[in-house]
């Protein structure tokens, strides 16, 4: 297993007692697998993953192991340097405003790994073209406000994939993007996951898309795990209560009355 | 049937910064809505989809085109504060994030009824209360939360806030912006549930604007999808979701997520759609 957590309980002091963010929650990543977390906001999902690298809500209390690799929370200084690598929502916090996209993007090389900055910047590049993105090395010289989010996220994934991680997390990263880049970076993630046979936890509130996207799902409420099981089901009447609720809220486009295979083409007007 | 809402060759361009290419937001565009209907406007961010719901609103003043709310063309001059009002009765918009439209000092039942003391002037403190209870009643707020300020509320909460702020003018077309986008799905739910039922209850015209087809499929009678400021689709949500005629409604369509899903169609689709947009035939 590439990731392992087991019975982590987690909780963090608020003015009006301890409040328990998470319950019990285990799970299990394999090299390879893209495993969904969903959940609506407050379910303690992002908490989940955030906890993998330790960044947890400061003073908070917890229990129970967390392995990557097989290493244990102890080792969080080497699980984050050279095992994981985690991405956002929003690309544009990850990287500085005022510095150029390529020094954002490769100081974790640089600075971490103790890569030459010439290196750093010929693997970035590399694995940008990678990501679909054209003249890398003209992009690198950029500021994140002259990109579109989509591409900024592009950057990102690339900047996260420069250290070979074996776990990639995703907490919510395609979900400020149209539906249409949405489809794009996934179908990139997916490609490069296949190539590197990267373990990825893909956190997302969409039900719909995590069971399209994932071989496996886990439904978090309430900062528990309530259904695990694997993605496709997720379309044919999942049998967890909590689980149908969130499949019949989510609206769904009207069957198709012919196949997608043969579509108009040259209609352009 | 009655057109509501009639919308013909609206046309605004953007120009950028000195030196920067002006961007076309939108090129001749035209539609109608009928008293009681729901359009929905969907297409990718920069396809000028908000820049046409502003339009109808009046947030946003057209190049060239005209915007006919009941039969009166939007004057874009309007004067004095009695002109101004009756302007703001003919549609009314509700944001994605409602905290740009909510003061938060104000309570929930202050909010509604300073929009009802602007435009019912003379209203005796009884009958504003009692406007201010159906309002509630209506978008299904409890009546105890008449006295929470926006800090206090969840954001199903506050986007009902929002809805009965635009309805409490009685607006005869509302204009949504994404205005579910960033609820959570079981709420998400709730409030399409909630606009179907004022817009059957109330008669009042819907433009819904999103980048969701499938939400869009929800409360609309008819789409409209935009490409780069330009409609390149009409029709009824059916027609247009299960017998898209234009490549560009094809590649949004393929992009949502469902079973047998396959990202890499959408890339290989924009591939063929930007190749035929580069050689119109």
């Amino acid at each position: 297993m590439v990731l392992s957590i087991r019975d982590l309980n987690l909780t963090v002091p608020m003015p009006d007692g301890p409040r328990q963010i998470l319950r019990d929650v285990s799970l299990t990543v394999a090299a390879g697998e893209t495993v969904g977390l969903v959940g609506e906001s407050g379910s303690g999902k992002s908490t989940t993953a955030r906890a993998v690298l330790r960044l947890v809500p400061s003073g908070a209390q917890t229990s129970g192991t967390v392995t990557v690799c097989g290493v244990e929370a102890g080792g969080v200084q080497e699980i984050r340097t050279r095992h994981a690598a985690m991405i956002f929502q929003d690309p544009r916090s990850s990287l500085n405003p005022v510095r150029r996209i390529g020094d954002s993007a490769t100081e974790r090389l640089v600075h971490v790994h103790g890569v030459s900055r010439a290196e750093a910047g010929r693997r970035l590049a590399e694995l940008m073209a990678e990501a679909g993105l054209r003249e890398p090395q003209r992009l690198m010289r950029k500021y994140p406000h002259q990109l579109s989010g989509g591409m900024l996220q592009r950057v990102v994934i690339a900047a996260a994939l420069s250290t070979n991680p074996e776990l990639l997390l995703a907490d919510e990263a395609t979900s400020a993007l149209d539906v249409t880049t949405q489809a794009e970076v996934l179908a990139l993630l997916r490609r490069l996951r296949r190539e590197r046979d990267m373990a990825v936890l893909f956190i997302t509130h969409d039900l719909l898309l995590a069971g399209a996207f994932c071989d496996r799902v886990y439904v978090m409420k309430d900062g528990s795990i309530v259904d695990e099981q694997p993605g496709r089901t997720v379309f044919v009447n999942p049998a967890n209560p909590y689980t149908k609720a969130l499949a019949e809220a989510t609206p769904r486009l009207p069957e198709r009355t012919k196949p997608a295979a043969g579509h108009p083409t040259g209609a352009a007007r | 049937m009655t057109d509501a809402l009639v919308v013909s060759g609206l046309t605004k361009t953007y120009f950028g910064t000195r030196g920067g290419t002006p961007v076309t937001a939108a090129k001749q565009v035209g539609f109608a809505v009928a008293k009681g209907g729901s359009l929905g406007i969907v297409g990718e961010s920069g396809s000028g989809k908000t820049t046409l719901a502003r339009m109808i609103v009046g947030l946003s003043r057209p190049d060239s085109g005209t915007v006919t709310i009941d039969g009166r063309d939007r004057e874009w001059k309007a004067r004095g504060r009695k002109a101004r009002l009756a302007r703001a009765r003919e549609a009314q918009m509700v944001f994605q994030d409602p905290y740009g439209s909510l003061d938060r000092r104000l309570t929930v039942e202050d909010t509604l009824r300073d929009v009802l003391r602007r435009h019912q002037r003379g209203l005796n403190a009884n009958a504003a209360a009692a406007h201010v209870r159906t309002l509630l009643d209506r978008v299904g707020l409890a009546e105890q939360l008449s006295g929470s300020r926006p800090h206090q509320l969840s954001g199903g909460q506050r986007q009902r806030v929002a809805i009965a702020k635009a309805l409490a003018v009685d607006p005869t077309v509302l204009v949504l912006d994404e205005a579910v986008s960033a609820l959570d799905v079981s709420v998400q739910a709730q409030i399409l549930r909630l606009l179907n039922e004022i817009r059957r209850d109330s008669g009042v015209s819907l433009v819904f604007v999103s980048h969701d087809l499938a939400v869009v499929a929800e409360v609309t009678d008819r789409i409209l999808v935009m490409y780069e400021g330009e409609a390149v689709e009409y029709g009824t949500t059916n027609d247009v979701l299960c017998r898209p005629e234009h490549p560009y409604t094809e590649m949004l369509l393929s992009s949502a997520p469902g079973p047998d899903w396959r990202p890499e169609r959408v890339a290989e689709l924009r591939a063929e759609f930007a190749a035929a947009r580069r050689s119109p035939s």
